[in-house]
């Protein structure tokens, strides 16, 4: 027996076909989308709504030991924000980091049937597998840590590339993952042997004598030798640090040519000197990928309020333990990988905060390819993905946008106060959006097929000012305040 | 029938947290007569499991099919106004996640063996967060090895062997040799053998102790009364500080000594948070050693579920945590639940005297392979499958490790986890009789977070 569906009066949307908000029908069979269906076909009207394709979040983590150690470590962010049974759908909790169930009716509500977990220890697969299987309605799928991976590093290490090859394609087939991850190569070994990171994409990785930069260039060429369907994640190393905005434009020099994704680029695109002022490196960052097609990202925003940090990048999760004093997870998993996690506020009023949310809409704005430059909050590291209805807005309102700007705080001098009103952010970039183009349906949808471009190639850029060292401040002294006491 | 030997490798003991997953197993005639790599604990829980001849359910004490006692355990959960679900720890994550389906359907309390061993350090854990790692990374890498309140040699035989003291590493090339060995304990149990430095603590002052070592570490003086206080001398906590600020990547294991005596959750959050600060200075971790075989794996079963690890209730139609409310010890003392399903734990053996009194005037429902005191007190008893022995699935290490079980003879008996699909199943449809419930359509909406709407 077969199902028909018609929606009628909806205004469509659909970037890989080209239809720009035509007010038209959809006709589903079976579950796809046809030309016609006979009349008698069930109808959903549509008026006043948008049809678009369903949103994928491409980088996210909703599964698996990490966040499993995320959900448990803080019953305040469960307790209010329940979410019920009904008779058809099973009860949960929400916050930050939602129970599995609670997580596939939220992403379904927005209007999302695919959501990606990015960063899974090999070891810790079939946990992932198991929470997967309870979060019902959407789509997903994970992405495996190979880029701290110790066996790996020794067959690098001794030149055996055939044989690293056939390591990567087993461990990718073994744990059912959809692709490799890397998270800042290398830091895990430092970390685990004396606590420390690396700074560099030439560090010497201890015991290995290997560095990032060869590990990133080996992993990359077999996934791209692999003829996956989507290319590497990388999670840079450095995030976080001001000044990393060079490591993170050196890790796509080394790649130049070769297919990859860089990941949370918000949190890599940071001007200024490790320890010092940040500033905003977006416009830089932004024109690379512009100029380079085999090159996709997603930017990782920032969202004023809770989020949780959570990641493999452990020297990472210390360093946001030392800088807010929150409880901490550190949690090593044997040759594989590293992982951490924090609770963390982003506050509106502080500095570096108020920077990495404009650092983000920057690069948003300055894309040229929204096909190339996802929407994503990592959440929940950024903010949670409910707050996607409202990056969406940000995006695509620029009276809204403004009205958010101006709330912001800056510093006239750059050893001013943190907090001071200000002249106010001031971005590089502003346009309208449309939804199909905020990054949530066309970017993914994309990632298998660079230099498709089309539909979207008639943004103006207006350039205002660049954001860059105009935005100098001292707010980085004020987080350090806080983990003190 | 005469079947010849046949062997079952990587076979997986689930006796205690340890998990091994490399037993090899020899199987003649349904009987287990071989387990190599098994510890003495885990050979007996291998060798003595046979097939025995009991009825697949009883009822009121009569024989009855399985399909029978479904019947009369749905329809006992589904007229309880107060139904507690309680055990879990010995048997399959398939079966847990099964069993908080029913809590959820039916509104009921669920809590694991959890709430009588390291619950507290569930509550630690919450409140400080907690520095560790997998078991092979502390084979692989630790040079300094405490354990505190627990006696593994006789409770988790192969810890030692198999993966913190014994084993070559790749960072600690000569095993034994490069590693130092602490026990700090209330008494002297045949642990210390094991160990290069024992320590021994008056009992119900490791708080004390605990709390002496963190201002050390800091920098900060400590008197040296310490030592008529706790019976450990000023000195011997100095080298103590000494070897974790200097040692290369150290561990702190403990156990219900530290857990369940007094202080409690204030005890584990005390070494957690020491293992924490140790991390200023060298790379430190710390460890609860987990008793039963799947402990672990029903904290993260219902953690992911409902986001809290225990002593979950669903009675408002939505999972609340709230240990000594909703830990089934108390609410059982306090005379609260109207009806138990009890899956794989005897609390009627080892539950407080009152509890067990409350336990004897509500209908119980059990599910164990093996007879047992609470099942003689019960109204419904399931014999089951045993897991790891005869049934498949996950089961998690005390490190969170995820590990499969791989069977090494089927059984005549249902698993855990059919019996409770088909309990919930049928209280499915008798729900639905019972109420069509309304559609709350503002219960679906996306919650309230701060950031995501204002
Ligand atoms: S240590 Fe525990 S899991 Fe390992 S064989 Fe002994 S009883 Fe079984
Ligand atoms: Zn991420």
């Amino acid at each position: 027996m077969s199902s028909t569906l018609r929606i009628v009066n909806g205004k469509v949307y659909d970037p890989a076909n080209g239809v720009d908000g035509e007010v038209r029908d959809i006709c589903v069979q079976d579950g796809k989308i046809v030309e016609d269906v006979p009349p008698d076909a069930r109808r959903i009207d549509a008026s006043g709504m948008v049809v678009m394709p369903g949103g994928v979040d491409i980088h996210c983590h909703i599964a698996g030991p990490k966040v499993n150690l995320a959900r448990k470590l803080q019953p305040e962010d469960h307790r209010f924000d329940v979410h019920p049974r009904t008779p058809f759908t099973r009860s949960g909790t929400g916050g930050t980091v939602p129970s599995t169930f609670a997580t596939g009716y939220r992403y379904a509500m927005l209007g999302y049937t695919t959501a990606m977990e990015a960063a899974v220890p090999p070891l810790g697969a079939r946990h992932t597998l198991e929470e997967l299987h309870d979060t019902p309605i959407i789509d997903k799928g994970f992405f495996v840590l190979l880029g701290n991976n110790v066996l790996l590093y020794q067959l690098l290490k001794e030149g055996r590339r055939e044989e690293f090859r056939h390591a990567v394609a087993w461990w990718l087939n073994a744990a059912r993952a959809y692709t490799p991850k890397l998270v800042n190569p290398g830091g895990a070994e430092l970390w685990k042997e004396r606590n420390a990171n690396i700074t560099d994409l030439d560090d010497e990785i201890p015991g290995f004598g290997l560095t990032p930069r060869q590990v990133i260039e080996a992993l990359v060429d077999v996934t791209n030798e692999l003829g996956l369907p989507h290319p590497a994640h990388i999670h840079c190393n450095n995030l976080g640090i001001p000044g990393n905005y060079k490591t993170t434009l050196e890790t796509m020099r080394t790649l130049e040519g070769r297919r990859a994704h860089i990941t949370h680029i918000q949190f890599h695109a940071y001007g200024g000197e490790p320890g010092g002022r940040m500033t905003s490196k977006a416009p830089e960052i932004a024109e690379y990928i512009n100029t380079h097609p085999e090159i996709s990202a997603d930017v990782g925003q920032v969202m004023f309020g809770r989020a949780t940090g959570m990641t493999a990048d452990a020297p990472l999760a210390w360093m946001l333990r030392q800088v807010s004093g929150n409880k901490w997870v550190n949690a090593d998993v044997e040759h594989e990988s590293g992982c951490g996690i924090v609770p963390f506020v982003y506050q509106e009023r502080n500095y570096v905060h108020a920077l990495q949310w404009a650092v983000g809409l920057e690069l948003f704005l300055l894309s040229e390819d929204p096909w190339r430059m996802v929407l994503s909050t990592d959440h929940p590291n950024g903010g949670s993905f409910l707050s996607y209805p409202r990056l969406i807005r940000l995006l695509m309102d620029r009276e809204f946008r403004n009205e958010q700007i101006r709330g912001q705080p800056t510093c006239h001098t750059p050893d001013g106060p943190a907090g001071q009103p200000g002249t106010g952010v001031h971005f590089a970039g502003d346009r309208h959006h449309h939804p199909c183009r905020s990054g949530a349906a066309a970017g993914p949808a994309r990632q298998g097929s660079l230099g498709r471009r089309r539909g979207c190639g008639h943004h103006h850029l207006r350039g205002e000012r660049r954001q860059g060292e105009d935005v100098q401040h001292a707010a980085l002294c004020d987080q350090r305040r806080q983990g003190d006491h | 029938m005469n079947e010849r030997a046949r062997i079952v490798e990587n076979a997986t003991c689930t006796f205690c947290g340890c998990v091994c997953d490399d037993i090899t197993l020899t199987v003649e005639n349904n009987r287990i007569t071989r387990a190599e790599n098994a510890c003495s604990l885990g050979k007996a829980w291998f060798a003595e499991h046979t097939i025995e001849e009991r009825p697949y359910a009883l009822i009121d004490g009569r024989e009855a099919s399985t399909d029978e006692a479904v019947e009369v355990a749905a329809q006992l959960l589904v007229n309880a106004r107060f139904p507690v679900i309680y055990g879990l720890s010995d048997t399959t994550c398939e079966a847990q996640r099964e069993a908080v389906a029913i809590a959820d359907l039916i509104g009921a309390n669920i809590d694991t063996t959890t709430s009588v061993c390291h619950g507290p350090s569930g509550i630690a854990f919450q409140g400080v967060g907690e520095s560790t790692a997998t078991l092979g990374e502390i084979k692989n890498r630790a040079d300094l090895v405490i354990y505190w309140g627990g006696n593994p040699a006789e409770s988790h035989p192969r810890h030692f062997t198999r993966y913190t003291i014994i084993p070559k590493g790749m960072f600690v090339p000569n095993g034994r040799k490069d590693r130092t060995v602490v026990l700090v304990d209330v008494r002297r149990t045949p642990s210390a053998r094991a160990a290069d430095i024992f320590i021994q603590v008056k009992p119900g002052k490791d708080f004390e102790v605990l709390w002496a070592l963190r201002a050390l570490v800091k920098g900060h003086p400590v008197d040296p009364a310490i030592e008529e206080e706790t019976g450990v001398s000023l000195a011997t906590l100095q080298d103590l500080v000494e070897r974790m600020k200097s040692c290369r990547f150290g561990v702190l294991f403990f156990g219900m000594g530290l857990t369940m005596t007094r202080g409690r959750h204030f005890n584990s959050g005390a070494l957690l948070a020491l293992a924490t600060d140790l991390n200023e200075y060298t790379h430190f971790v710390a460890k609860p050693v987990r008793g039963h075989g799947n402990v672990t794996g029903a904290d993260n079963v219902l953690s992911w579920q409902t986001g809290f690890p225990f002593a979950v209730n669903f009675s408002r139609g939505y999972p609340r945590f709230n240990p000594g409310e909703f830990t089934t010890v108390d609410l059982l003392a306090r005379g609260e639940a109207d009806a138990a399903l009890i899956i794989a734990a005897d609390p009627a053996a080892n539950f407080p005297r009152p509890a067990i009194e409350h336990l004897r005037k509500i209908p119980v429902i059990v599910l164990d392979p093996k007879p047992t005191l609470t099942a003689d007190l019960a109204r419904v008893v399931f014999t089951t499958a045993t897991y790891g022995i005869n049934t498949g699935g996950t089961v998690y290490r005390m490190d969170d490790v995820p590990i499969t079980l791989r069977p090494a003879f089927p059984s005549p008996y249902p698993s855990d986890k059919e019996v409770l699909r088909a309990i919930k199943e049928r209280v499915r449809s008798l729900v639905a009789l019972e109420s069509i419930p309304q559609p709350v359509p503002h219960l679906l909406n996306t919650g309230t977070m701060p950031g995501a709407a204002s």
